[in-house]
Order: structure tokens, then C-alpha cells, then sequence
């Protein structure tokens, strides 16, 4: 380890961590914007179940690297590319827990909700939305760490935030870059992690108390 | 009044679970629906509000035709209480009871007191308001489903087993409030349930379903135990159906008979002529205000002077005007001399109920 080269290049190693979280963030945006109302679908016209979890987990058994180099002729070595593939990456997740969190709702809940009087709209947002919460966080929870996870490999395409610091790492024969980026991605993970969990407590006041 | 004209329900997988339902619910009755599992009557209630659509027929609530009226109005109309109270578990009780009316739009000082009056109608604690369904138990969670059901206060209220999932001594608890209730507000109810003793403790009138959602018989209750429509009818009311008739008489419908009834100021000849002219060996002690002290044998009287004399035993059981014929027959098996004496205010003696006169005038 060479400290001097973490103090000598703090600027380029925030610069990386902050295209991480960018990436990342991004990803899990866009992710969400097409798994949910998917899920949604599916859950009004349940035919549609089946053939998008055999999509979505299709594209989530695609080699990484493979997808990337399979998207370059199209969109080349840009931000661009490695958004496609971490989006595509973490569509099974939010869709199989969107699908299993609203399944989850009990039934007299809706039940009641029906009788009471609640629009099919209504009733989703106010009643069934937020008692599916926990599992819908739970998946986008595993999709933030396996994306954060991911981001690094689309350094081998121009990109990839903390995962640049592998390649001058290994360029450099220096394993200090290499340490540095390693720690700092699990650490992201870990911080990411816990806030999504601190964000879930937040947003479900009824389950305090109870088992997470 | 809700009406069912020729109604059926058909499911998409064949089945019938109603079948050519004609059947008048009256305004301000507690209608029950009962029948084995499968009878359909689940099924008719969830019509009423249109969670379930019919197949054929019509349904009219207060003359309309409730497919022509907008389902959510119509929903939002109707109370509607279920078996596991249904509570949302992501709010507050307070914020739960408050479901309709936020639905409807009411302003929040409007809510506000509706709430609170519905918590003290009901039964519950004020401080448990800020707490979750899954705080309470399991009759606080009905309770809660009741003041839901009642917040908008609804002329109609639909309620599905409210009362099957919480054990029997709470049961019992809430069906005698909810009969309070139901006498102070005055619904129009349709009540779902399979059990019959609910169903006759309950209901002003009683449809009893069969399998296959044919009505077999619709009838008050004490009608319904008096005459059964049919064998199906007469096996689902049960062994002990003139039992269960006589705990819905009131003890005043029998006129008692007067009875050996001697004083403590009388003297033990007197009791002797007063008994042997009523073919006893025993006498019905009073004091000077007529109230009941007991009874005493000729036996134990034997030499004495007056009948104050001796000490008289008290009847095991006694009944008032409060009482049903059930509570009748209950005290005349647990007292020695078989019948029980009828008791006005101050323990006045009004006369004897008799296993005799039970029978013979038992309308």
C-alpha cells in the first residue's frame, strides 16, 4: 500500500466514486421506471406473468461482459451502453418482488378495500402499494448492492466509477488503487444497503417493533 | 329494503351458488342468511354490494336497480364488516374507522368527531387509537371492523361472520352489544353465518340456505323452530329445537297459577287445607309484603303453630319477568318441587310456572 497515492489522487478517486453512485442510481431509476409498471400489468392481466419472468430472467442470465461487448455496435463505448445492461440487469429483481409484494397483500385486505368503496387505482396506491413496501425494498435492495457490484465491471468498457480504479491499478502494477476501489465500492454497498433499510423504516411506521 | 328477484349467480367454472333467489329484506331488520358451507349465502351478500355481479336477476336497493347505480357509490353506501376484521395494517385504528368518510370527502373536524363518537358506540378505549390493527386483539380488531363499517352511518350494513373468528366468550360479548346497538340505531343488517344459535339469537328473520343457493325456508325465528319447512330445515336447526324455541319466549307469554301459597302470620291447619286443595304435600312461604321467602314441607311444618314457626328453604332458582321460557324450564328442573315461582319487583310473588302449564300453553 502507498498512501501518497491516495492523498496525490483524492480528486480522481472522488470523481470515480461519484460516477458510481451516478451509475447506479440511474440504473436502478430506469429499472424501476420498466419493472413496476410491468409488475403492475401483470398483476391486472395475469397472462402477462409469465412471459415477462421469462424475459426479464433471460437477460438476467446473459453474461455480463457479454451483453456489454453484444451492445457496443449499437450505442459504442459510452455511459450510455453501460446503462442499458445494468438496467436490464436488475429487472427480475424489482419485478419478481413488485409481483410477490403486491401478491402478498392479504386477501381480506383488498377484500375490504373493494367493499369500502376504493377506485381500482386507489386501492392499489393507498391500501396495496404500502403494505407491499417491505418486499418491494427488499428487491430493490439486492438490486442497489448487485448493481453497485456491477458498475465496476463496465470498466472494461470506458466506464465503470469505482471499477476504474482496477484497470490503473493493474496498468500500474500498484495494488493501492486496486485496494482502494475494493474497499470503497463495499463500503458504497454496505452504506447503500443500510440507508435503503433506515428509508423502509421511514416510510412503514406501522411495522415498528415488528421483525424486518 | 333490498329485494331479490329471480336472482342467481353462476361462477366461471360452473358451479351455482345461487339458484332463482326471491327474497325481501325488510328496512330496519336484522335479516340472518344461514346455511351449510357451499349454500351460497356468502355469495348473495357479496352481491348487494356489487362484489359479486349476478347472473340473472335483479337486485333493488330501496326500488333501484343496483346494476344501473355507480358500483363505488353504491359500495361507499353500504356498510360492509368480514370475518378477520380486514383493518389495514399499515394504519392507524383511527385513521381505519375514518376509511369511508376520508372516501367521501368530509372535512377533518367532521371525521374528527365522527370517530370519536364511534369509539365510545362500540366500545373501545380512545387511547388505543393511535395504535395498528396487529396491536389489538383479536375483539378489539372487530370492534374496530364495526366502527368501520358503521363510520358513514349507512342505512344498510352488510356483515360476513363478523363474529366467527374470536373465541366464544368474547363472541357472546359482542353479539349482546352488537343487539344494544342494533336497537339504538336501527340498520337494515344482512348477517352471514353458519352457525344457527347465532342466527336465532341474532336475526329478526332467518333465510335458511341449502347447498346448491336455494332458499329452503325464510321465517322469524320462533316460527322457524315451530315449524321447519322440511327435513333439511328441521336436521340444520338441530336436536334441541324446542329448547332453543323457548329461549326466544319471554316467561310473561305463560299465565302462572296461583299456587299453595300460605304467609308466615297462618297457621300450620290453614297451610295443611291450602295444600291438600291444590294436591301437594308442600307450601309456598311469603312474608307480610308477599314477597318469597321459600317453601316448606307438610312434613317439616308438622305440629308447629304458624308456619313462621319454621324456617322455610329457598328456592334454587327463581324467575322475573326478564326471563325466557328456556330459563323457566331450567329453574323448575333444579327445584325440588318442580315448578319455579314467577317474582315481581321486590320479590313479590306473582304465581307458579308449571311443567304442565309450560307445555300445555306453549304457543
Amino acid at each position: 500500500m502507498r498512501w501518497s497515492w491516495i492523498g496525490g489522487h483524492a480528486d480522481l478517486i472522488l470523481a470515480q466514486l461519484g460516477e458510481h453512485v451516478q451509475l447506479t442510481v440511474l440504473a436502478l431509476l430506469f429499472g424501476f421506471a420498466i419493472a413496476f409498471p410491468l409488475a403492475l400489468a401483470a398483476m391486472r392481466w395475469p397472462r402477462l406473468y409469465q412471459p415477462s419472468l421469462f424475459v426479464t430472467g433471460v437477460l438476467f442470465t446473459i453474461p455480463s461482459l457479454a451483453l456489454f461487448i453484444l451492445l457496443i455496435p449499437f450505442t459504442g463505448l459510452s455511459k450510455t451502453t453501460s446503462l442499458i445492461g445494468l438496467t436490464l440487469y436488475t429487472l427480475l429483481i424489482l419485478f419478481r418482488n413488485t409481483i410477490e409484494g403486491l401478491k402478498g397483500v392479504p386477501h381480506e385486505v383488498r377484500e375490504a378495500a373493494r367493499a369500502m368503496g376504493y377506485s381500482r387505482a386507489r386501492q392499489l396506491f393507498t391500501v396495496e402499494l404500502p403494505i407491499a413496501l417491505p418486499v418491494i425494498m427488499a428487491g430493490i435492495r439486492i438490486a442497489a448492492v448487485t448493481t453497485i457490484g456491477l458498475v465496476t465491471i463496465t470498466a472494461l468498457i470506458g466506464q465503470g466509477g469505482l471499477g476504474r480504479l482496477f484497470i490503473t491499478g493493474f496498468t500500474l502494477h500498484s495494488p493501492t488503487p486496486l485496494v482502494v476501489g475494493f474497499v470503497l465500492s463495499i463500503v458504497l454497498a454496505v452504506v447503500v444497503d443500510l440507508a435503503l433499510v433506515a428509508l423502509l423504516g421511514i416510510l412503514t411506521p406501522w411495522r415498528r417493533g415488528q421483525a424486518p | 329494503m333490498i329485494r331479490f328477484e329471480a336472482v342467481s349467480k353462476q361462477f366461471e367454472d360452473g358451479t351455482t351458488a345461487v339458484n332463482a333467489l326471491d327474497l325481501q329484506i325488510a328496512e330496519g331488520e336484522l335479516t340472518v342468511l344461514v346455511g351449510p358451507s357451499g349454500c351460497g349465502k356468502t355469495t348473495t351478500l357479496r352481491m348487494i354490494n356489487r362484489l359479486e355481479e349476478p347472473s340473472g336477476g335483479r337486485i333493488a336497493v330501496n326500488g333501484r336497480d343496483i346494476m344501473q347505480t355507480d358500483r363505488i357509490a353504491l359500495r361507499r353506501g353500504i356498510g360492509y364488516a368480514m370475518q378477520h376484521s380486514g383493518l389495514f395494517p399499515h394504519r392507524s385504528i383511527r385513521a381505519n374507522i375514518a376509511t369511508v368518510p376520508r372516501l367521501l370527502g368530509w372535512d377533518k373536524k367532521r371525521i374528527q368527531e365522527r370517530v370519536d363518537e364511534l369509539v365510545e358506540l362500540v366500545g373501545l378505549l380512545p387511547e388505543i387509537m393511535d395504535r395498528y390493527p396487529h396491536q389489538l386483539s383479536g375483539g378489539q380488531q372487530q370492534r374496530v371492523g364495526l366502527a368501520r363499517a358503521l363510520a358513514a352511518d349507512p342505512p344498510i350494513m352488510l356483515m360476513d361472520e363478523p363474529f366467527a373468528a374470536v373465541d366464544p366468550v368474547v363472541r357472546g360479548r359482542l353479539q349482546d352489544e352488537f343487539m344494544d346497538l342494533q336497537r339504538r340505531v336501527g340498520k337494515t343488517i344482512v348477517f352471514v353465518t353458519h352457525d344457527i344459535d347465532e342466527a336465532i339469537r341474532l336475526g329478526d328473520r332467518i333465510a335458511v340456505f341449502r347447498e346448491g343457493g336455494e332458499l329452503a325456508q325464510y321465517a322469524q325465528p320462533t316460527e322457524l323452530l315451530a315449524a321447519p319447512a322440511d327435513d333439511f330445515v328441521n336436521d340444520f336447526l338441530g336436536p334441541e329445537r324446542e329448547l332453543k324455541r323457548l329461549a326466544l319466549i319471554p316467561v310473561t307469554t305463560l299465565q302462572p297459577i296461583p299456587g299453595p301459597a300460605v304467609t308466615t302470620a297462618d297457621t300450620v291447619s290453614h297451610a295443611q287445607e291450602v295444600a291438600r286443595a291444590h294436591d301437594t304435600d308442600w307450601v309456598v312461604v311469603l312474608d307480610e309484603n308477599k314477597a318469597v321467602l321459600g317453601w316448606l314441607s307438610l312434613e317439616r311444618l308438622g305440629n308447629a303453630a304458624t308456619v313462621g314457626a319454621r324456617k322455610p328453604w329457598p328456592f334454587k332458582r327463581e324467575v322475573t319477568a326478564a326471563d325466557s321460557l328456556r330459563a323457566a324450564l331450567n329453574a323448575m328442573v333444579a327445584n325440588d318441587t318442580g315448578v319455579v315461582p314467577l317474582l315481581g319487583p321486590e320479590r313479590r310473588y306473582e304465581g307458579l310456572l308449571t311443567h304442565d302449564d309450560l307445555s300445555r300453553q306453549l304457543p
